[in-house]
């Protein structure tokens, strides 16, 4: 527990702008922002360029448009972290969120912090508490602390737990991924371990990873008996655990929405009275965070794209991306209200890495996938005109295989059989990896990044993850 | 886990006889060993071939799946790194499957990784990451006997053990059920070409002194999206 308070201390010095008290009652009024600018930046996790043509062709196929295609302005994003070729979730969007690179497994701090000390071992115990050592590291600031200085509103929106890497990146700092409690208590205004430079606190929290914010004794993974939950609604905050007591929060107060122990499930498995939508929390952010009339940073993340990838589950990816897709079509709409022309409003949508989905050839068009069609979940079948046209092409031991692989995966069986859609469509269906792993590994691919509104023109060609968090606080002028 | 996908196929010879659930159970085997074999033979003329054995310990609303692993195979999984939290690709190849059924048909799905003293709790959208269809009646006792209606009965031996035969498509399934034990003793299903095959086969085992789920107070509750980065 010392390291942990010393961990919280480090944090407040480096990143309290003016001696924040971690034990202070947070009446101090915020500064007000510049200008009404708001930002919202949606992150699929995972979500590479062939994950996104799947996407596509899964839901208005080949020649169709998702709204992901329909923004006018694009560039590819390198991924690389500092230590690794393929990077991880956290050092990616750090990268987005604070301009710097950084090793794999690291939230938010400088370039060099290890996540690994030199035995090996990982900065983390066994119950999601950080072992970070003071001088491994010192943190960065994030785009989300920066507008929240400059008096924007903020919030963070996921699938995910909100302690996971991607959320953790915009609010928190630690030289490892997995001290999720620590991450939680960074959240939590007046508490000890706060991050300061988070002011009064971030607006708006929609997402899963409960476990993280209760004793272990009370259903949760914390160790040191806090329940942050009780914290927040202390601290101000209005708790919302399903979605109708999350619609029921005023649009003028602050919320911390966690629907779920662990991640909230995937769209596919989804129980709406009890976890909202992705499309849901990201209209009910926008209200909330537009209701203080501050201009506001918000960022919405896909996050379980990537988990269903990592179980080569094609079919819970490509329905998470699309409820992805819908989140920003819904914002996109409530935002041309709120800002018509987006004239102060910048959307950008990216990812953070890719995985190693592939689509195999040479299929027929297949369409966009119903109940009844498999499409780009089904076989490869012949194009070409003929008495085999329509067929499904084969192997060669002559058994048929899908559009949608894996370069790595847990299902490469010894031998191939022969498979049919009605399997290869099924919403549990594992497709076949060239090498066989305990589960599927992210790829190394750029990704794509697509935006619109303000300043939107400034991304093009081939650009640095780092690059992103660059322009972004030049549109915006934060520098 | 690597074999998980092994684990399914193999019981796919079961699942192709799969019907629902089931039906009231007295005095089985508590403990079995099955072999199961796999083989094809390609266009180029190669015949690849896969095995594997896993025990199985049963009681009433519960089963553990252990694979047989040689002692070398399991050194060297031994001197693999286990880091932290382990949040992300952790090994836990070959670990024990944890099922338990409630009264409601309802299944509790645990991998149990000895090495770090964790329970993985298996959603169910991960059953196939780990190698369970996410059919009890099937797994735990290796053939639904509700599906032994729609096969053709062709022999009962000295010891009650009774003998169906299918014909599906390009294969001939054989399945042999003990109905005392409450399992199917072997099941094999053989394409007609001579091509490919697939074979199952049950031993019983003495009852064990105490089931292998004892004795797991200690071990942390985690979940399978935590291997998940």
């Amino acid at each position: 527990m010392k390291m942990l308070k010393m961990a919280g201390l480090a944090l407040a010095v480096a990143l309290a702008g003016c001696g924040g008290d971690s034990d202070n009652d947070n009446d101090v009024a915020p500064p007000a922002a510049t200008s009404k600018k708001n930002v919202l930046f949606f992150l699929g996790d995972g979500m590479g360029i062939t994950t996104l043509t799947a996407m596509r062709i899964y839901q208005a196929g080949e020649a169709g448009s998702i709204t992901i295609d329909r923004l006018p302005e694009s560039a590819f994003v390198r991924t690389y972290s500092e230590d690794g070729q393929v990077t991880d979730s956290a050092p990616s969007m750090a990268a987005y969120m604070t301009g710097v690179k950084m090793k794999n497994e690291v939230i938010s701090m400088s370039t060099g912090t290890n996540a690994y000390a030199p035995d090996g071992s990982q900065y983390v115990d066994a119950d999601g508490n950080t072992t970070c050592e003071q001088g491994n590291g010192t943190p960065v600031a994030t785009l989300l602390e920066k507008m929240k200085a400059r008096g924007y509103a903020t919030g963070v929106v996921t699938t995910t737990r909100v302690t996971h890497a991607t959320p953790a990146t915009t609010y928190a700092h630690l030289c490892n991924r997995n001290g999720e409690n620590t991450i939680a208590a960074q959240m939590v205004p007046g508490g000890e371990g706060y991050n300061e430079a988070l002011g009064d606190g971030i607006d708006v929290v929609l997402g899963g990873g409960r476990r993280h914010f209760l004793p272990n004794d009370d259903g949760g993974r914390r160790t040191d008996g806090r329940d942050l939950i009780a914290e927040m609604q202390d601290a101000g905050y209005q708790y919302a655990s399903s979605t109708s007591e999350l619609m029921d929060v005023a649009d003028e107060d602050r919320v911390l929405g966690i629907f779920t122990s662990s991640d909230m499930s995937y769209e596919l498995d989804r129980v709406a009275q009890q976890e909202p939508s992705l499309e849901e929390m990201t209209g009910k952010a926008i209200d909330m965070l537009h209701a203080r009339d501050s201009g506001f940073f918000l960022m919405v993340e896909g996050g379980r794209i990537d988990h269903a990838l990592h179980a080569s589950n094609a079919k819970r990816a490509l329905t998470d991306g699309i409820a992805f897709d819908n989140a920003i079509a819904a914002a996109l709409e409530k935002m041309e209200d709120i800002d018509p022309g987006l004239e102060n409003t910048l959307i950008v949508v990216t990812a953070d890495h890719d995985h190693t989905l592939v689509i195999n050839g040479y299929a027929e068009r297949t369409g966009a996938t119903s109940e009844d069609h498999a499409g780009v979940l089904g076989l490869v079948k012949n194009y070409a005109n003929g008495p085999n046209k329509g067929e499904p092409r084969t192997d060669v031991d002559g058994n048929p295989y899908t559009i949608l692989g894996f370069g790595n995966g847990p299902n490469r069986p010894d031998s191939r059989v022969a498979l049919n859609e009605t399997t290869t469509a099924g919403n549990d269906y594992l497709q076949e990896a060239t090498i066989q792993l305990s589960s599927e590994t992210h790829g190394g691919g750029d990704v794509y990044l697509g935006a619109t509104g303000m300043g939107a023109d400034a991304f093009h060609g081939v650009i640095d993850n780092t690059e992103v968090f660059e322009k972004i606080t030049a549109i915006l002028d934060l520098e | 886990m690597s074999n998980v996908i092994h684990r399914l196929a193999a019981l796919g010879v079961a699942l192709m006889l799969a019907m629902p659930v089931t039906a009231a159970w007295a005095q089985p085997a508590e403990a079995l060993r099955v072999e199961y074999q796999q083989w094809q033979i390609g266009r180029d003329g190669v015949r690849q071939q896969m095995d594997y054995a896993e025990t199985l310990y049963r009681e009433e609303n519960a089963l553990w799946v252990e694979r047989e692993i040689p002692e070398a195979a399991e050194r060297q999984h031994d001197q693999h790194a286990h880091g932290g939290l382990g949040h992300k690709h952790a090994d836990v190849i070959g670990a024990p499957l944890w099922i338990r059924r409630d009264d409601q048909g309802g299944l509790d799905v645990k991998l149990v990784d000895r090495h770090e003293k964790r329970l993985i709790d298996i959603a169910p959208p991960y059953y196939g990451n780990v190698g369970f269809d996410g059919h009890w009646a099937e797994s735990w006792a290796l053939a639904d006997p509700r599906a032994l209606a729609a096969m053709q009965p062709a022999s009962i031996d000295e010891q009650g053990r009774e003998t169906y035969q299918l014909d599906r498509g390009d294969q001939r399934i054989t399945l042999v059920w003990d109905p005392k034990g409450r399992y199917a003793v072997s099941i094999t299903a053989q394409g007609k070409q001579g091509l490919s095959g697939r074979t199952l086969r049950a031993t019983p085992l003495a009852a064990p002194a105490s089931m292998p789920w004892q004795g797991l107070a200690d071990y942390r509750d985690r979940d399978y999206s935590d291997l998940l980065d």
